[in-house]
């Protein structure tokens, strides 16, 4: 029987990760994911917004799950990069955590001092504290060499199927935190033969865990985006989130360009005469990029914090590999 | 990655900039984002573009601005994308997300025209006003007045007065100056009338490729890619001047038959290589010397076209039609006078080359003589470009193995001033054979027949397929020479010989699979284990229908050879099935997942089955096939699983 009572969730006091600033006790999301794993449940799936912390949510849940709980806990991350993103901030919040490598390897440069890493196996089960991994790293190990209870998969969206299948004998339960929106897994091998399946191997894995499982998977959501202002909210949540209503929580903040400020979506629109390869859209990004680091800052509610740098800006998010489709 | 590497180029000096793909930015997040729109420069709506996860994460890893950099035809793209496919849910995603752009960035961004609201897009089309052509001179740009335009949609709650830099871009880059004719026709967007325009830059495009490889005048990739171009700009002018019009009206029959018209005249199967560097010269100009090659010749085939027009639409000159015009002439002045008869008459010059057989006048029958090799050198047009070393070692053996009647047989085709026209393998292998001459026929041939000679030459030489191949060896044998023998004789590794000769082994209908290019060589070659005929031709055609790669096919015939008969194993209806002649499709799949159901105490997990799958039955691709055919493994595999688990 689940009661309340025993949630951990009140006494829950960490401080915030850094670029979420939502702490756990007042996030119901996190709460009720705990709840659900800590009482048992084979399947929880968390659907979340862009920038709704997921990451937050994923470290906290293992760190309390594992600290609090006793539970053994594996973070399945999908790239190396965010792998080392997910240690990093688990290090941060206090989380006894250490990421996995492969044998013979060595510890990253910037992962956290306190994080331990693990390079192969040998020392896995002796590990009282989180584990993370890459998915495809969590496919070498075999479950004679570690098993944990709680398998906390982040970025589940991109995750196949069939990755998960691969999963299941790490972990008897399993918790998928993702975006639905984004990118569908990448799959390399010809997959027609189980297009007209609802659970078919290629498909993310939360989706075909749901159409085969629909009853037995508890189904959550983070309600609100803590990046995205309310004009950005306003144009991608019907477009890509029709099944996943939310809103904007996000602090007054905007961009000032020598002391205008710029509404939250821009519009440039260019003549590209020569198709797809024409110079000019990259001209015009590379021109706006110089302009925004040349007089832009950014304005946290009515006072004005810093001028944009660099590292703040991103550019020409484009272009795709065409044969990854 | 192009666009990325672009931006990368750039933006070097500030390597703080996170510059990549969507892929690539996932997971992440930053102050402020550019974007450069997917389907900026498509005309059409490719799906790998418009798949909407990438726009999503491009759209939402800003945390306080986004800007996008979107084309002015992207709108018309979908819709007409849309039209074809009106459930497609990608690009309904796209649609909306464009029009959402459109309207959060800013309202003003519609123009009114006769108190209907036109977006910048139609009003293009129609010539009414042209967009801020690509501008090289960024400065220039930025340093320009900016429009009173003020956002009143998008602000954020605390900015009830935005100032002036807050005005959207889309202002910014687009200024409309009224075009000097003022009627311009009524405007309606109708995605029918832009499909029905499509087909003249086809037309006019494509069929230019075979006057121009008489031109010869640049390789076969760049002769592709003017077609493609002229094409292209052909489709530009079509839309900016019938695309906005309703279909079947007046005006716009006038206008598609003036169009009609004048592409054709302009077309480079027309005109020739001489009006490829007249577009050249006119996009230099207006392009500026920096742009590449490709903008050049578009930019500057679609300033002609809407210059030739009986009625020239300035906006897509770019320029005064005056001052055009003025260009023009003196381009054509000057290129008169560079050099005179080909140049002065262009249609003719070209028009008289016919790809073919050369005619016997031109190439008058001269004896052939030996020249020195240091006399000769390569004709630097040469239609097969650099030779490869693999290319001229075969021949240079053969030139050795045939030392004693003087090397090289047929003589080399040259000028008088020693540049081969054809024979420039020969003539490489003869300088790596260390041969002092070779035997030549010397023909003065005009430039344009020269280089007709060598695409002749090069054209009209069919190479044998594997399986005539296979049959001269198979003669040679017959005639009492060895497999050696004749690798040494003809200078090819005997390995080769010995697979052509393997080809024979097949059935003859495989054969023929093989010698009509449908069956690959190399699947063919798998089939030649299985002695059995009738089983090669079952698997042959299979592999030709399913379209089976090598291993694929490699992987089916081992299992075949290797499992035991199924005849072994116990399957349900086996008795009937076997009384019949020939065996056909026996075990349905529902039948063989039937049988793995009805024992649930053994356990099959996921992993072992899709393991199996994927490596077996995926040889053949089963996924609409009804029923199981009797050699395919899966079948094996079935009963291997419930025997074993």
């Amino acid at each position: 029987m689940r009661t309340l009572a025993d949630s951990p969730i009140a006494s829950v006091s960490q401080p915030p990760s850094s670029n979420v600033p939502i702490p756990s006790e007042t996030n119901p999301t996190i709460a009720a994911a705990l709840f659900a794993a800590w009482s048992g449940d084979p399947a929880v799936v968390v659907a979340s917004p862009p920038g709704a912390g997921k990451t937050s949510l994923v470290v906290q849940l293992a760190d309390q799950l594992n600290r609090r709980a006793g539970l053994s806990v594996a973070i399945a991350a999908q790239t190396r990069v965010q792998a080392l993103d997910v240690t990093n901030r688990a290090a941060r919040i206090g989380a006894s955590v250490a990421l996995l490598g492969t044998r013979d390897s060595h510890r990253p440069l910037d992962l956290e001092p306190r994080a331990h890493y693990l390079a192969g196996v040998a020392d896995l089960r002796r590990w009282p504290g989180v584990v993370v991994a890459t998915t495809a790293r969590w496919l070498w190990v075999h479950e004679r060499e570690y098993t944990a209870e709680v398998c906390v998969c982040d970025e589940a969206w991109q995750m196949t199927w069939a990755d998960l299948g691969g999963l299941g004998p790490l972990s008897a339960q399993v918790v998928l935190v993702g975006d639905p929106g984004q990118i569908a897994p990448v799959v390399t091998g010809d997959s027609r033969r189980w297009e007209h399946l609802p659970a078919a191997p290629q498909r993310a894995a939360p989706e075909a865990l749901l159409a085969a499982y629909p009853d037995s998977v508890t189904r959550l959501r983070l309600p609100c985006t803590w990046r995205l202002g309310p004009d950005t909210t306003a144009l991608i949540q019907p477009a890509f989130y029709a099944d996943l209503p939310f809103e904007s929580a996000r602090p007054p903040r905007h961009v000032e360009l020598r002391g205008a400020a710029l509404p939250e979506i821009g519009l440039e629109l260019q003549s590209p005469l020569a198709g797809p390869g024409d110079a000019c859209p990259a001209a015009a990004a590379a021109n706006r990029v110089r302009d925004l680091l040349q007089g832009g800052a950014i304005v946290e509610g009515s006072e004005r914090s810093r001028a944009l740098e660099p590292r703040d800006l991103a550019s020409s998010l484009r272009t795709w590999s065409r044969q990854a489709l | 990655m192009e666009q990325a590497s672009a931006v990368t180029a750039r933006l070097a000096d500030v390597p703080g900039v996170l510059i990549g793909t969507a892929n690539q930015a996932q997971g992440l997040e930053r102050e402020a984002v550019v974007v450069i729109h997917p389907l900026a420069g498509y005309r059409e709506a490719p799906s790998f573009a418009t798949d909407p996860g990438r726009l999503c994460v491009a759209l939402s890893r800003h945390r306080a601005h986004v800007t996008v950099i979107c084309d002015v035809g992207t709108e018309a793209v979908l819709q007409h994308a849309l039209a074809d496919a009106p459930n497609d849910t990608a690009l309904g995603i796209q649609r909306h997300v464009l029009a959402g752009l459109l309207r959060t960035a800013d309202d003003g961004l519609y123009l009114t025209q006769g108190g209907v609201a036109v977006s910048p897009m139609v009003a293009c089309q129609a010539g009414v006003c042209r967009p801020q052509l690509p501008t090289r001179d960024q400065s220039k740009l930025t340093s320009r007045p900016r429009p009173t335009r003020v956002a009143t949609r998008g602000e954020l709650p605390h900015q009830r007065q935005p100032a002036q830099g807050a005005i959207c871009m889309a202002v910014r880059a687009l200024e409309f100056p009224q075009s000097p004719a003022g009627d311009s026709p009524p405007i309606a967007s109708s995605p029918s009338a832009w499909q029905d325009t499509r087909w003249l830059g086809q037309q006019s495009g494509y069929t230019t490729s075979r006057d121009l490889l008489a031109g010869a005048w640049v390789s076969p990739e760049a002769r592709r890619t003017v077609s493609r171009l002229y094409a292209a700009a052909c489709a530009d002018l079509a839309q900016a001047t019938v695309g906005g019009l309703p279909p079947h009206s007046a005006d716009w029959e006038r206008w598609f038959a003036a169009l009609r018209t004048t592409a054709r005249q302009l077309s480079p199967s027309q005109a020739g290589a001489h009006v490829v560097r007249r577009a050249l010269h006119h996009g230099q100009r207006l392009e500026g010397p920096d742009a590449p090659w490709s903008h050049h010749v578009r930019r500057g085939f679609a300033a002609l076209l809407a210059a030739s027009l009986p009625e020239p639409v300035p906006g897509l000159i770019g320029e005064d039609l005056v001052v055009f015009r003025r260009h023009d002439d003196a381009w054509l002045a000057q290129d008169a006078t560079e050099d005179g008869a080909v140049q002065a008459r262009p249609n003719v010059a070209i028009q008289d080359v016919q790809v073919g057989p050369p005619d016997p006048e031109r190439f008058p029958p001269n004896a052939p003589a030996r020249w020195p090799t240091s006399k000769l050198r390569p004709h630097p047009l040469n239609p097969r470009g650099a030779l490869t070393a693999a290319d001229v070692a075969e021949l240079c053996a053969s030139i050795v193995a045939h030392a004693a009647q003087g090397g090289i047989l047929q003589p080399l085709l040259v000028t008088p001033d020693g540049t081969v026209v054809a024979g420039h393998r020969r003539l490489a292998a003869a300088r790596q054979a260390g041969l002092q001459d070779v035997p030549v026929v010397v023909c003065a041939l005009s430039p344009i027949d020269q280089l007709t000679a060598q695409l002749t030459e090069n054209l009209q030489r069919a190479d044998l397929s594997p399986v005539q191949e296979a049959r001269a060896y198979c003669h040679l044998l017959d005639a009492g020479a060895t497999q050696a023998s004749i690798a040494r004789a003809v200078c090819v590794p005997a390995s080769r010989v010995r697979e052509r000769l393997a080809l024979l082994d097949l059935d003859s209908r495989v054969q023929d699979m093989v010698h009509s290019g449908d069956l690959p060589l190399r699947v063919a070659l798998q089939l030649v284990p299985l002695r059995d005929q009738t089983h090669q031709l079952r698997l042959a055609r299979h592999a030709v229908r399913r379209r089976l790669t090598v291993a694929q096919v490699r992987n089916l015939i081992e299992t075949a050879l290797h499992l035991p008969p199924a005849q072994d194993a116990p399957r349900p209806a086996d008795d009937e099935r076997d009384d019949e002649e020939p065996p056909g499709p026996s075990v349905t799949r529902q039948a063989a997942l039937d049988a793995l159901r009805a024992e649930p105490d053994r356990p099959i997990t996921y992993g072992q089955l899709a393991d199996l799958a994927t490596r077996e039955c995926c040889a053949c691709g089963l996924s609409s096939a009804p029923a199981i055919c009797e050699e395919c493994p899966n079948l094996h595999l079935l009963r291997a699983v419930l025997q074993c688990a």
